[in-house]
């Protein structure tokens, strides 16, 4: 729900609902360990009723023209789930803004007395960045026309995890850490405007996973969508795989515009008929009319009805990992796909959901000698035999099904030599690879390390065909950014439809795109302050040292925080599809 | 911070290019103990990020290890033999240990993982270690609820069963490594070194000349003030160890934290 000038607002989570309605200011608020009711407020008088010791809660009058914002104090903390401590002290001036996984308490008084202090809040779909300004203090009698209380409890932001276009693009899925899958679907291209492309709105919004817990473990397994593949399209019904860390879901999106009526066997308002008393066909009658005048039987017929877009579970293929699933990938016999965990690779039939044929086992039999571990895999994308791993020695391994049942030993071994001249502490780590595509003509692939793309052939396994470094200037900071993890990050990759470009993901919001064939490479910035309608994105670039020029950003300054890890590009056509954190931008060249 | 690992050439380890590969040295371990030690308060921490940092441990170890071992052998006479095996059978534990709390947390076969232990020749660590002691210390002065554990050792130091020591090969090691480092002055002529006089602030170096069968089942523990006590006294006798009954809860709690783990 949205706040708009006339100040109605409905906020329902799940650990508090709030209703606050309209200029005459009466709001609700009930959580689970208080609950705050307001009446009516004349223009200095305040009525406020709180249920709860530690909170007080002052509201007035919402009227007016402009809604702004400005915090409070917060005493106590209205819930105890409300994890991120440092949220609900008392705070001053700062920008507010909600982890992945935190909770806030936010009270907001608007004051018109107060000089234009101002919050935005923007909503995504369910992110919040509330601006705080100013203090004020809470009990204060405030002789000013409107005063407006305003509490909230912010559900956890949902950061997106993968992005996946379907295999014509028509289709757009994200999935984010809250288990929620989302769909867009290309606007099919008006005739009013035939320069522009078809836009990507909302098509289905299903929540996948759901948290679990492990009980023999104790461990709670997380609804973090990791991968979303969709499998071809054989029918009007689009079926995609979603899966967290331990399970594996099969969805059918399906459409229905058309509903029955008439029904023998139900009544009008759906309670179902008594079989046995059903002797004929139904009569309808005509409305409105004194006397019923009895049309000849009729069986049910299918009437227009509101698109309705429905995702159901089709399959679960469930219990055949022990560790966490980092890759599936559909086979190109469209009957067979495979998935990835840190040690094991195991094989489906997409009909079958209780047994697997585990294909790959890289667990050692001390565990105390683990030193590699599987990071990604994928099949093929025409020999429905071949699908290569990789690892976190910067190592991959490509097997042929046909050659035994257990593909332990590969038939190729793709390992580019280390160069000594680079080596440091770190070296194993930023050669662990991240991700790997085949090329769409299935005769490249392509692997991600920390600092580099890498192009290989798959008939060339000493070293690869093209190296793009991705973010050279950070290999002097390599030991910072192991220190913030940074260095763990799982950048992915994607090619072009025609595999003449290939793009991949940065700090600071940016990405980077390589043309294969004139070797030139551009980097982009995913921002909301570059993002007008059809504006054009202004290359960016990082200053590496010396003298900073205009425009350059310096290392320094980059945002670790504001990572792109995922990435996606259309099969045929030049958009993309680009993750940053809890926002999707969605990217298309531009038609001369 | 730190640059690239550079790589160390022997003539270089007495001047300041080995300091500043000490110092990289030191910070890596530093980060990587630091990572391993909150991975493992985690309930599951992600295998590839264990498995990274484990190895990168294991690497500075090797390369500690490589580069004073072309140092090391004239300068025996601070590395008795005991000392030497201690020091091999308190290395071995060390990688074993590591994987088996790296990987006993939430996975299978965590049975008998950290009673494995594999042999290796090599000896004694370099001021390295002392590094490392430096921050066991400053994560003493944290408070810490948690039970030590520490880099390079064993994790469990559980009286009578005959497995790593800790804290008496620690201070063996420095000592040795030292000898070698700085080559062949005295023990006390240690102590004047400035660059490593702090990063022996914090060694129990109690029991270093003493009788090593006494410290067959010595828990780490540090109290600090104690240690510093017993600064001056490297070339002495030991002095009293710290108190017994706190190094029983330390290793109770040891014990109990690995079982609730595996």
């Amino acid at each position: 729900m949205m706040v708009t000038r006339t100040c109605w607002f409905v906020l329902v989570t799940r650990t508090f609902w709030f209703v606050l309605v309209t200029r005459t200011c009466w709001f609700v608020l009930v959580t689970r360990t208080c609950w705050f009711m307001l009446g009516i407020a004349g223009d200095q008088d305040l009525l406020v009723y709180a249920g709860d010791q530690d909170m007080l809660v002052i509201a007035g009058v919402g009227g007016g023209n402009d809604f702004q914002w400005c915090f409070s104090q917060v005493k106590g903390a209205i819930d105890e789930d409300v994890a991120e401590a440092d949220n609900t002290s008392l705070l001053s001036e700062r920008e507010l803004r909600l982890g992945p996984r935190s909770q806030a308490v936010v009270i907001c008084v608007v004051k018109e007395s107060e000089a234009c202090i101002g919050a935005g809040v923007s909503v995504f779909p369910m992110a919040c960045v509330v601006e705080v300004r100013g203090t004020v203090a809470a009990n204060d009698h405030l002789p000013c026309l409107f005063v407006c209380l305003f509490v909230c409890l912010f559900v956890p932001a949902d950061i997106i995890s993968t992005v996946e276009f379907n295999y014509s693009g028509e289709l757009l899925a994200t999935g984010d850490k809250g288990g929620r899958v989302v769909i867009f679907q290309r606007e099919l291209e008006s005739k009013n405007r035939p320069l522009s492309r078809g836009e990507y709105n909302v098509y289905s919004t299903f929540q996948s996973h759901e948290p679990e817990f492990d009980y023999l473990k104790s461990l709670e397994i997380e609804e973090k969508i990791n991968k979303i593949r969709w499998l071809p399209q054989q029918n009007a019904a689009h079926f995609l795989l979603s899966t967290n860390d331990k399970t594996i879901k099969l969805w059918k999106i399906s459409e229905r515009d058309k509903r029955a009526e008439g029904y023998n066997l139900k009544d009008e308002d759906g309670r179902l008929r008594d079989p046995f008393r059903i002797t004929t066909l139904r009569a309808s009658f005509k409305e409105r009319s004194l006397i019923p005048i009895v049309s000849p039987p009729q069986v049910p017929v299918l009437m227009p009805m509101d698109l309705m877009v429905e995702a159901s579970p089709r399959r679960i293929f469930a219990n055949a990992h022990t560790y966490h699933i980092n890759s599936i990938s559909v086979n190109s016999d469209h009957e067979t796909y495979l998935s990835a965990d840190d040690l094991r690779i195991n094989l489906w039939h997409l009909e079958i959901t209780d047994r697997s044929f585990n294909i790959v086992d890289i667990k050692p039999a001390n565990m105390e000698e683990l030193t590699e571990v599987i990071t990604a895999a994928e099949c093929h994308p025409h020999q429905c035999n071949v699908f290569v791993y990789s690892s976190s020695k910067g190592t991959i391994r490509l097997c042929d099904m046909r050659a035994a049942a257990l593909c332990d030993r590969h038939s190729k071994f793709f390992e580019e030599p280390e160069d000594p001249s680079s080596r440091s502490f770190f070296s194993e780590i930023i050669s662990s690879i991240s991700d790997v595509k085949f090329s769409h003509s299935g005769r490249y692939m392509m692997t991600r390390d920390y600092l580099s793309v890498k192009v290989w052939d798959l008939n060339m396994e000493n070293r690869p065909v093209e190296t793009y470094q991705v973010h050279e200037y950070l290999r002097s900071k390599l030991c910072s950014l192991y220190e913030n993890d940074c260095i763990f990050d799982k950048f992915e990759c994607c090619w072009n439809g025609s595999d003449s470009a290939i793009m991949t993901g940065s700090y600071n919001n940016f990405f980077r795109m390589f043309d294969r064939n004139t070797r030139r490479d551009i980097t982009l910035e995913a921002s909301r302050e570059n993002s007008k309608p059809r504006a054009m994105l202004k290359p960016r670039k990082v200053c590496t040292g010396g003298k900073r020029k205009k425009d350059e950003i310096s290392v320094d300054s980059l945002d670790f925080n504001k990572k792109i890890l995922h990435t996606a590009w259309h099969p045929k056509e030049n958009v993309i599809a680009v993750a940053a954190t809890n926002n999707l931008y969605i990217f298309q060249d531009k038609i001369n | 911070m730190g640059a690239r690992g550079l790589k160390r050439k022997l003539h270089e380890c007495e001047e300041g290019g080995g300091s500043v590969w000490e110092n990289q040295l030191q910070s890596v371990l530093d980060i990587s103990w630091d990572k391993f030690q909150r991975d493992q308060a985690l309930v599951e921490p992600s295998l590839r990020r264990s498995v990274l940092i484990n190895n990168t441990l294991r690497q500075v170890q090797s390369e500690v290890r490589t580069s004073l071992s072309g140092l090391c052998s004239p300068r025996k006479q601070h590395s008795p033999l005991r000392a030497q095996h201690e020091l091999r059978s308190q290395r071995e534990c060390s990688p074993a240990d590591l994987d088996a709390s790296v990987f006993s947390v939430g996975m299978e076969d965590t049975g008998d993982d950290f009673m494995a232990w594999s042999t290796d020749e090599d000896f004694s660590l370099s001021s390295a270690i002392s590094a490392i002691l430096k921050n066991l210390d400053s994560a003493l002065d944290a408070g810490p609820s948690v039970p030590q554990r520490f880099p390079l050792a064993s994790v469990e130091n559980i009286p009578g069963d005959g497995k790593c020591r800790q804290s008496v090969t620690f201070s063996h090691m420095v000592e040795s490594c030292r000898a070698s480092e700085v080559g062949g002055s005295s023990m006390s002529g240690f102590l004047q070194d400035a660059t490593i006089d702090d990063l022996l602030l914090d060694i129990d170096t109690s029991g270093f000349d003493g009788d090593v069968s006494g410290f067959g089942s010595r828990t780490f523990s540090f109290p600090a003030d104690e240690l510093v006590r017993y600064l001056p006294a490297l070339s002495s006798s030991p002095s009293a160890p710290s108190s017994p009954g706190s190094r029983e809860m330390h290793e109770l709690e040891h014990i109990m934290d690995i079982l609730v783990r595996s």
